[in-house]
């Protein structure tokens, strides 16, 4: 697993919730959008996604009930609540706010 | 966490917990699709299903642990590995069941027997009373020194005066009183022998005012209470009872209502049942009759009517009475204090008046009281648990004795269960010590140590349930039992107790259980989890040892269990001697072939107006029916001797303060009235004068004998006879309401006895002064104890006197029949009981340190079985083996006795007042305490060191 890709795994939280804030979806469709929206950059093990989504649900930022999914078949489909729309902006807040300044650091010409 | 977060996730976390197998299946079937969807995205690559399946599952990293980490995010994770602790304790315990069980069991009879002095405390002292608002009840209390007389009484404590009032004094304030600002009421307790019919009753009847039930607002369970118009003191006065007396004692008929009562022959009419559960917020028991307060007069003294009783005489003065006040919302106890203070200052000058005139006439007035008496301010205290607030002082000593002894039996089992995990973790070292070297991290191996104490602690806390509510209902069925009971324990208040575990009572069960848990589990599991492995598992093969720490501490344990045992052993010995002592001792007549009744016939109606006449033609029938029994008796085959007596001896008492010419002392004497030959018959010599005869009556003069010891005291060892005695001038007859010969005349005195015994056998300080007069010089002879003397065998002495008082028919009961010594027994039965239950506590402490000694010696031998067989091997013989193992237990006993015997002797202290004739101090019985715990130590020891001595050194050696 390469360096860049450990930075992110702090905020597969807030991955997952801006995924989930877009539509409800199976822990399959969450790590399969990951992959495609971050073209392939962020290597997420998938069986980390799990842990996380049930962090999620016990946190009740997300919450989950059985459906059927496209291929007719029964799968856990999570959506936002609230509380986790709400908390969704914090943490995109925050992150907005660190990655400028982090990018603001690395990108200092040297004097 | 915000309460709205809570609405997620609370339903969430009881959902894992209780939907356990729900949680499992969704979490598979949820992965399961995970990896379904992965293998046909893997075959639409073109890999082969076989492949496929395996790159999925490479992919997702393992399922079970995935599901592991899944799980752990439930945060019940801790939850989950408690029940596991648990589970685990369980199984570890099961491979150990006598000593588990012997365990638990000691922490349940720990646990137990505290819970039961819990209930007491708490249905005693902390439980409010069940009436509507208690709060706003107070209780009166005054400065109790000059409400004594100024010292007037020998022997009470002026803090026994505190809370009581005179009856006049309660009509003072009750005619001051204002609904607005407190309501008054008063209330006190009597003694009273109540007729119904032919059957006829021994009660305690409390005596109210008539704003009592008013304030109480209680609702009768029949008929009505008691109102202000009962107590006005005119008509035939109404009576309410009990309602156990009514359902109990007669049949809870419903037809009681309007019907009359006599009590000491005075007629009464039943007017209500008190509601169940109803009990005097004073004295805290239930009252078989409850009486209007304006008739305590007469009640007081029975059947004396008003023409023998001069005004003076009339109890009005004595301060006997509890005073309650319901407090109006919004007004203070100081307010309504302040408020009543003016009619208490009047109430107060009355009472001197009515005292210092008749004290001074007997040079009992001490100066100065009057002023200590107008000082004393009114003052209401909180009463919301009634008497409780009083009860407090009276039974705090009995239940720091009950709560001592039962502390120092959970403190043993306590010392147990730490020993015995002291001793299986230690033998779990290596164990310990592999779990640690696969990465178990300390707190885990701490949490299954200490989930293993918590297992025996909360079974111990299950078993203490059943083991409380059987402690509580034999110290309930030991309070209230009516025979002479521990003085101690008689202070406490039984009548309220009931055998049941509230709630506050369960939770400190519960509570006590898990902090004994605490207490004995946290030492040994942080001990055992601070060996390192490598340590352990470099030095042990097989063979284990255990840390020097732990090995001191497990010693120290037993060696406080050796104090325990001689703190209690030193009183139980004490109480033992005193006992043998009390069976022994000489009571001074002669006891043998000697059965004894009483005969209580019922009283003739009369009431306090009764004429002269009419009380002469009822004395004369009464005395009429007693010489009947006389004769009838005495003319069974086989008899050799009858006597009788008021007052049955060992059985009953009655003291007064005698007048005698030239005497200024403060003494009293005790009191009976005989039959004429009592002396010879009961074999007490008769040392100058003569007996009564039988024309020692009602007609002659009046006479009395007294005792050696009533020579010494009253007459400073001069010769008595013909001396004169006041029996029922100044104090006597209110102070003691004794219901007196002949009332007011000076009698004579004709006769000297030797001491005998009189109401105690247990009496420090010799006999005391007793007086006699002949029953036939007394109008009031309402009972009398007849003593029969006849070799044959009791039993048919027994029937051949019922058969004869059956010939008189006159449905008269006989009580009390019996051998006399049956009631010399009877009379120490207080001292047994006492003996009884310090040698159930000592017993229990014993057998728990022993088996504690026991586990550590057996186990140290064990752990030196090595050891042993090297010494074996080098020459050292099985007695040398066996004294070694000895001195060990030696040394532990020896420390435990130089730290136990002087505090056990500090203990004694607490209980001298308990003994007869011996000291707190005695080298016999701290020898003979210390022998028996020497002795049951060895018996202890002896097994594990004839085991050492049986050590095979070829095996000992070849299990390296």
């Amino acid at each position: 697993m390469s360096k860049p890709s450990d930075l992110v795994q702090g905020t597969l939280d807030l991955l997952i919730l801006k995924i989930l804030a877009l539509q409800p979806m199976n822990g399959w469709a969450v790590n399969q959008r990951l992959r495609q929206v971050s073209g392939e950059v962020l290597q997420v093990t998938e069986g980390s996604l799990y842990p996380a989504l049930h962090k999620l649900e016990q946190e009740g930022w997300i919450t989950a009930e059985w459906k059927q999914s496209e291929n007719n078949r029964r799968a856990k489909y999570y959506s936002l609540t609230r509380l986790g729309r709400q908390h969704l902006k914090k943490e995109a807040a925050n992150w907005n706010r660190l990655s400028a300044a982090i990018s603001h650091v690395v990108q200092l010409e040297e004097a | 966490m915000s309460p709205k977060r809570w609405l997620y996730t609370v339903p969430l976390r009881l959902r894992s917990i209780f939907r356990r197998r729900r949680v499992e299946q969704d979490l598979d079937d949820e992965l399961q699709y995970h990896l379904e969807m992965r293998i046909e995205e893997n075959i639409a690559k073109g890999m082969s299903s076989e492949e496929a399946r395996r790159a999925a599952l490479i992919a997702l990293g393992g399922l079970d642990q995935r599901k592991e980490e899944c799980r752990d995010m439930q945060g019940i994770d801790w939850l989950v590995s408690l029940q596991r602790n648990f589970r685990h304790s369980f199984r570890r315990l099961a491979k150990a069941p006598v000593l588990s069980l012997v365990v638990i069991l000691s922490l349940g009879l720990g646990i137990g027997s505290n819970t039961a002095i819990f209930s007491l405390i708490y249905q005693i002292l902390l439980r409010p009373l069940p009436v509507e608002n208690p709060d706003e009840l107070a209780l009166g209390t005054t400065p109790g020194a000059a409400k004594a007389g100024g010292g007037a009484f020998p022997g009470t404590s002026p803090d026994s005066y505190m809370y009581v009032f005179s009856y006049l004094q309660f009509r003072e304030l009750e005619r001051h009183q204002q609904q607005n600002v407190a309501e008054l009421a008063a209330s006190g307790f009597k003694s009273a022998e109540v007729a119904l019919e032919n059957q006829k009753f021994f009660c305690g009847a409390l005596m109210v005012s008539g704003g009592y039930f008013p304030l109480m607002r209680t609702r009768p369970h029949m008929g009505r209470t008691l109102i202000p118009a009962d107590d006005q003191g005119d008509g035939i006065p109404a009576a309410m009872l009990g309602y156990g007396f009514w359902k109990n004692k007669l049949g809870g008929r419903p037809d009681i209502l309007n019907k009359p009562i006599r009590i000491f022959g005075q007629v009464f009419t039943v007017v209500g049942v008190a509601p169940k559960g109803f009990c005097d917020m004073i004295m805290g028991a239930p009252p078989d009759v409850i009486l209007p307060l304006a008739t305590a007069t007469s009640l007081s003294n029975p059947s004396i009517p008003k023409f023998m009783m001069p005004e003076s005489d009339n109890n009005s003065h004595f301060s006997w009475i509890y005073m309650m006040a319901r407090i109006k919302r919004g007004v203070t106890r100081e307010q309504a204090a302040a408020f009543y203070a003016g009619a208490y200052a009047a109430s107060v000058e009355q009472q001197i008046q009515a005292w210092k005139g008749r004290l001074e006439s007997v040079g009992r007035w001490k100066p100065g009281t009057e002023d200590q008496y107008r000082k004393g301010q009114l003052k209401f205290i909180d009463g919301s648990h009634g008497l409780n607030s009083i009860a407090k002082e009276g039974s705090k000593t009995p239940i720091i004795i009950l709560m001592l002894a039962t502390g120092l039996v959970l403190f043993i089992a306590m010392a147990n269960a730490a020993n015995l995990l002291l001793a299986r973790s230690a033998a779990r070292r290596g164990e310990l010590a592999i779990c640690a070297a696969m990465g178990a991290s300390r707190s885990n191996i701490v949490g299954q140590l200490f989930s293993e104490a918590m297992t025996l602690a909360i079974a111990g806390g299950i078993v203490a349930i059943p083991l409380s509510l059987a402690t509580l209902h034999f110290l309930i069925s030991m309070l209230v039992q009516t025979a002479p009971l521990a003085d101690f324990l008689r202070r406490i208040p039984a009548g309220l107790l009931t055998v049941q575990l509230e709630w506050p009572v369960f939770l400190y069960c519960m509570g006590l259980s898990l902090l004994t848990g605490l207490l004995f589990g946290l030492y040994p599991a942080l001990a055992a989890a601070r060996v390192a492995p490598n340590k352990v598992l470099n030095q042990e093969s097989g063979q284990f040892s255990e840390a020097l720490g732990t090995a001191r501490m497990r010693k120290a344990l037993v060696c406080a269990q050796v104090v325990i045992s001689i703190i209690v052993l030193i009183p139980t010995g004490l109480f033992l001697k005193s006992l043998v002592k009390l069976m022994t001792v000489d009571p001074g007549l002669r006891t043998e072939n000697l059965v004894m009744f009483r005969l209580l016939p019922n009283r003739a109606e009369w009431s306090p107006e009764q004429s002269r006449e009419m009380l002469e033609a009822q004395a004369k029938q009464s005395q009429a029916f007693f010489e009947q029994v006389e004769s009838e008796v005495a003319a069974i085959p086989g008899v050799t001797g009858l006597t009788s007596a008021k007052m049955p001896l060992l059985g009953g008492f009655t003291y007064f303060h005698p007048a005698v010419e030239g005497y200024t002392g403060s003494s009293s004497a005790g009191y009976n009235e005989i039959a004429p030959g009592f002396f010879r018959q009961m074999g007490i010599p008769l040392l100058l004068g003569r007996e009564f005869t039988e024309h020692d009556n009602l007609t002659g003069q009046m006479v009395a004998i007294v005792n050696e010891q009533f020579v010494k005291t009253f007459f400073a060892g001069q010769n008595p006879i013909g001396r004169r005695l006041g029996l029922g001038k100044g104090m006597a007859s209110t102070m003691y309401q004794i219901n007196m010969p002949g009332i007011y005349g000076p009698t004579e005195i004709v006769g000297v006895v030797k001491d005998s015994f009189y109401s105690s056998i247990k009496r420090e300080g010799g006999h005391p002064n007793v007086v006699y007069t002949p029953w036939r010089q007394n109008y009031f002879v309402n009972f009398l104890t007849f003593y029969v003397r006849s070799a044959l065998p009791s039993a048919q002495v027994f029937a051949q006197i019922r058969n004869a008082l059956q010939k008189l028919n006159a449905n008269v009961p006989v009580e009390d029949l019996r051998t006399m010594e049956e009631q010399v027994e009877l009379n120490i039965s207080n001292d047994r009981q006492i003996f009884q239950l310090a040698g159930i506590v000592t017993v229990i402490a014993m057998a728990l340190a022993m088996m504690g000694l026991y586990g550590v010696m057996a186990y140290s031998v064990i752990r030196r079985t090595r050891e042993i067989g090297i010494r074996m091997a080098i020459g050292a013989k099985p007695a040398g083996i066996r004294r070694m193992v000895l001195r060990e237990m030696m040394l532990i006993l020896a420390i435990g006795l130089v730290l136990g015997i002087p505090a056990g002797l500090s203990i004694s202290r607490v209980v001298a007042s308990q003994l007869f004739s011996v000291s707190t101090y005695d080298p016999f019985v701290v020898a003979g305490a210390s022998l028996a715990l020497g002795l049951a130590a060895f018996a202890a020891t002896y097994l594990p060191a004839w085991r050492a001595s049986r050590v095979d050194p070829l095996n000992a050696l070849r299990c390296e």
